[in-house]
């Protein structure tokens, strides 16, 4: 319940980040790559600053570089800002994860090695706060160093160390210079783990985003500059401490809470988090099943192999009758994001009741029906785009414009675009569709990663399985919307509109048939819908089953296939 | 561009802006902690751990089996001795008990600890000796060793506000009194 607030709230968001940024600019979209980002500014700006730090004199060698007529100053500021933009950052993307439902199943693997990172990133910027050796730091050092104390791994109190008696050794701080670059090397081998299970992870941002955040951080950096604060003195109270709240904001805490109770709460916060795949996880008979492929019509294209966002898919041997290769999901991998479905030309892959052919009987419905009338605009509405509606999901109306009964569109929706399969739009527009309007969400906070970026190209470039070339592009368009963003879906819904005026009336066909043009291996009467490997190899033409086409009668209105 | 478009510019340039000033600010958030005008006591230090080494012949039985060039013309057992650290400031107790003995691989007695006290000047009473414990044979010659480890004191102290008055031990075994701050 509260986690539907606050999705919905998070939906509300992006909608007004798209209006002020566009969907391509909108950088909560691209908060994990942000986070990237910054990493990638830390190192290079961390590089300088080592060749001026001093572990026999810290805190000097940091008034020196803060005192460099050029770069010093800003550089250690754009390292420490860069450091809080990423920490800032890997929340949103981290939040955005759990609101969508991104945390559990294959997806476990991204989420817990995420809590890591974080993790390391705090223990980055602990040691990294120690290394300046001012107030702050001595507060994280001693107390660190109390929460040390707590465990039974010390022969003597580490805490001893920073009494006062005697100055620090230079030997502490080179194990804090050791651990705060040795640290980043760890972040990097999790940030592999992190996106290991995804194909094609995007690690930045679109360069305009990357160079105006890193433009802006650089700004602040100079015009802003991060102060250096008192020495660290272990004579003196840490009592007037500039803390750094993205990274110390839980210190004033710490010092009021006993050192077990400390690590209480902490070791549950990190349980929790890490539980968190299987805390949220749906119920079990409500999780989206794996992809299926149907070995029967597989043809071993490998083209659902290619676009699978989260590299489930392999092609195989066959281990049935039949000679050759088939597509094999792994369901350990697969999230069902479904868009192997749109894929597919024949037809023969995607999660149980989303294949192209469930589609293809869903239109069928949906065109006999009531809600469609011929000559209209129909709205293929994604679930997760201001096509479906004021904050999506498809339960709502589509929007005050578009949805006047008798004069609107007429909205088919769907549950992603990037399921879509393209025999879809050819079934509207040839069933006398004035045009289609696809209402996908933006490309980059698809949920299924890849699903309007495959869409697009299926529909305009020739990606299999392409729209085919006698359906009229000029009928159809796709416009990015995120859930609360229906104005841009009736925008482009009004500019359709106006264009598809200037084009002649469409002619609907009385009988319409939708040819596949892959070749289909032998045995197609075996119907089989397992995802293993089976039956026997050869290769016929087919077509769908007509049982999809009862309405018309076949034949009538068929255009040609390729290779016929 | 039309207006609207320009406006739009701008306020997505300004939020842009306005995120980055918030990253500054909470940057550097200036913090007081509420010992401020507080003083603290710290006492640091650590001695070789003192123990009662008991050794005795071995018995037949022991020596059993065991072949001649290996056999112990002793069998001997350490016995460690605890300390009590007590302290008063100003006739308060602030502390009375045995210290945690650490590092007994490492054969070392640390001691660290820190108490907040009210700025001013006090009078300081430390006394760190071997703890009376039953079965601990108080008249063994060792013993004089492991008392001469204890070490006890008695001074004015002047503790300055967010300033750390600081109890260590010299070379000499003898506990030293460092503090900063005005007022010294
Ligand atoms: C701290 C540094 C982090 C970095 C640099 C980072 C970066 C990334 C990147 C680049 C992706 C791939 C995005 C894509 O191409 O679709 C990703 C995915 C993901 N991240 Fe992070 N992330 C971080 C922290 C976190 C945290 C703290 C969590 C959650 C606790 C998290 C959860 C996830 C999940 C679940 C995915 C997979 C999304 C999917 O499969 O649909 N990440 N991250
Ligand atoms: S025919 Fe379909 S299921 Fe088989 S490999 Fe090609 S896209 Fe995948
Ligand atoms: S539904 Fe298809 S595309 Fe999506 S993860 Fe599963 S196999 Fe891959």
């Amino acid at each position: 319940m509260l986690k539907r607030l606050f999705a919905l709230m998070l939906a509300r968001l992006d909608g007004w980040a798209d209006r002020l940024y566009g969907w391509k600019w909108n950088p909560l979209y691209q908060s994990g790559a942000i986070v990237v980002l910054c990493l990638a500014v830390m190192l290079v700006t961390g590089i300088y600053l080592l060749f001026f730090y001093r572990i026999g004199a810290p805190h000097e060698s940091i008034v020196r570089i803060d005192a460099q007529p050029w770069g010093g100053r800003w550089i250690r500021s754009l390292h420490r800002y860069a450091a809080d933009l990423a920490v800032a950052a890997a929340v949103v993307h981290a939040l955005r994860m759990f609101l969508q439902g991104r945390s559990w199943g294959p997806r476990a693997l991204a989420w817990v090695s995420g809590v890591f990172l974080l993790f390391l990133l705090y223990v980055c910027g602990w040691t990294g706060y120690v290394m300046v050796w001012d107030v702050q730091g001595q507060l994280l050092a001693t107390e660190g160093a109390r929460l040390l104390d707590a465990l039974p791994i010390f022969s003597e109190p580490v805490s001893r160390t920073f009494a006062g008696a005697e100055p620090l050794p230079s030997a502490f701080f080179f194990m804090n210079l050791f651990l705060h670059i040795a640290i980043p090397v760890g972040l990097v081998i999790f940030l592999w783990l992190h996106v290991s299970r995804v194909a094609r992870p995007v690690l930045l941002p679109p360069r305009s985003l990357l160079w105006t955040t890193v433009g802006l951080l650089t700004v602040a950096a100079l015009l802003l500059p991060a102060p250096v604060a008192q020495a660290a003195n272990l004579l003196r109270i840490s009592a007037d401490v500039p803390l750094d709240l993205f990274y110390a904001f839980w210190l004033p805490w710490l010092r009021d809470t006993s050192a077990p109770a400390a690590w209480l709460a902490g070791t549950l916060l990190v349980a929790v988090l890490a539980a968190v795949p299987i805390l949220a996880r749906p119920r079990k008979d409500r999780r989206p099943a794996p992809s299926v492929v149907s070995t029967r019509l597989c043809t071993a294209c490998h083209q659902c192999e290619t676009d699978c966002p989260y590299d489930a898919i392999r092609v195989v041997e066959r281990t049935d009758r039949r000679a050759g290769k088939v597509a094999w999901v792994n369901p350990a991998h697969c999230v069902s994001c479904g868009i192997c479905a749109g894929s597919c030309a024949p037809m023969g892959v995607g999660p149980p009741g989303r294949t192209g052919r469930d589609q293809l009987a869903r239109v069928r419905d949906f065109v006999g029906g009531d809600a469609y009338r011929a000559g209209a605009i129909v709205v293929v509405a994604c679930g997760r785009s201001g096509g479906a509606g004021r904050g999506g999901s498809n339960t709502r109306r589509a929007s005050p414009d578009s949805d006047r009964a008798g004069e609107g569109p007429a909205r088919f929706p769907v549950s992603c675009a990037g399921n879509l399969h393209t025999s879809v739009v050819e079934y509207l527009v040839r069933a006398g569709a004035r045009g289609v309007l696809v209402a996908a969400c933006p490309p980059r906070d698809c949920w299924g990663r890849e699903g309007p970026k495959w869409l697009v190209e299926r529909l305009y470039h020739e990606r299999e399985a392409e729209l085919k070339a006698r359906v009229d592009r000029r009928r159809v368009q796709v416009a990015h919307a995120s859930a609360f963003d229906t104005r841009s879906v009736d925008r482009a819904l009004r500019e359709f509109a106006a264009e598809l005026a200037r084009l002649e009336s469409p002619a609907g066909e009385d009988a319409i048939r939708i040819d596949t043009d892959c070749e289909v291996p032998e045995g197609a009467g075996e119907d089989d819908a397992g995802a293993g490997p089976r039956g026997p190899s050869g290769v016929v033409s087919r077509l769908l089953p007509g049982a999809l086409f009862r309405r018309w009668p076949a034949g009538t209105g068929r255009t040609k296939a390729r290779g016929e | 561009m039309n207006a609207a478009n320009w406006l739009k510019r701008a306020g997505a340039a300004a939020l842009a802006a306005g995120a980055m000033v918030v990253i500054v600010f909470l940057s550097w958030v200036p913090w007081r902690g509420p010992e401020g005008d507080r003083s603290e006591l710290r006492v640091s230090w650590r001695i070789p751990a003192p123990s009662l080494r008991h050794c005795r012949p071995p018995t037949e039985a022991e020596l059993e089996g065991v072949p001649g060039h290996m056999r112990p013309s002793e069998i001997c057992n350490e016995e460690t001795v605890a300390f009590h650290l007590t302290l008063l400031i100003g006739g308060d107790t602030l502390r009375a008990g045995p210290t945690r003995l650490t590092g007994r691989r490492a054969r070392t007695l640390a001691v660290y600890e820190r108490f907040p006290i009210p700025a001013g000047s006090h009078a300081l009473e430390v006394s760190f000796v071997p703890a009376s414990s039953p079965g601990l044979d108080a008249a063994s010659p060792q013993m004089d060793s492991v008392r001469a480890l204890g070490t006890t004191m008695s001074t004015r102290v002047v503790a300055a506000p967010g300033h750390v008055v600081l109890v260590t031990r010299g070379d000499s075994g003898r506990l030293v009194v460092s503090s900063t701050g005005p007022g010294r």
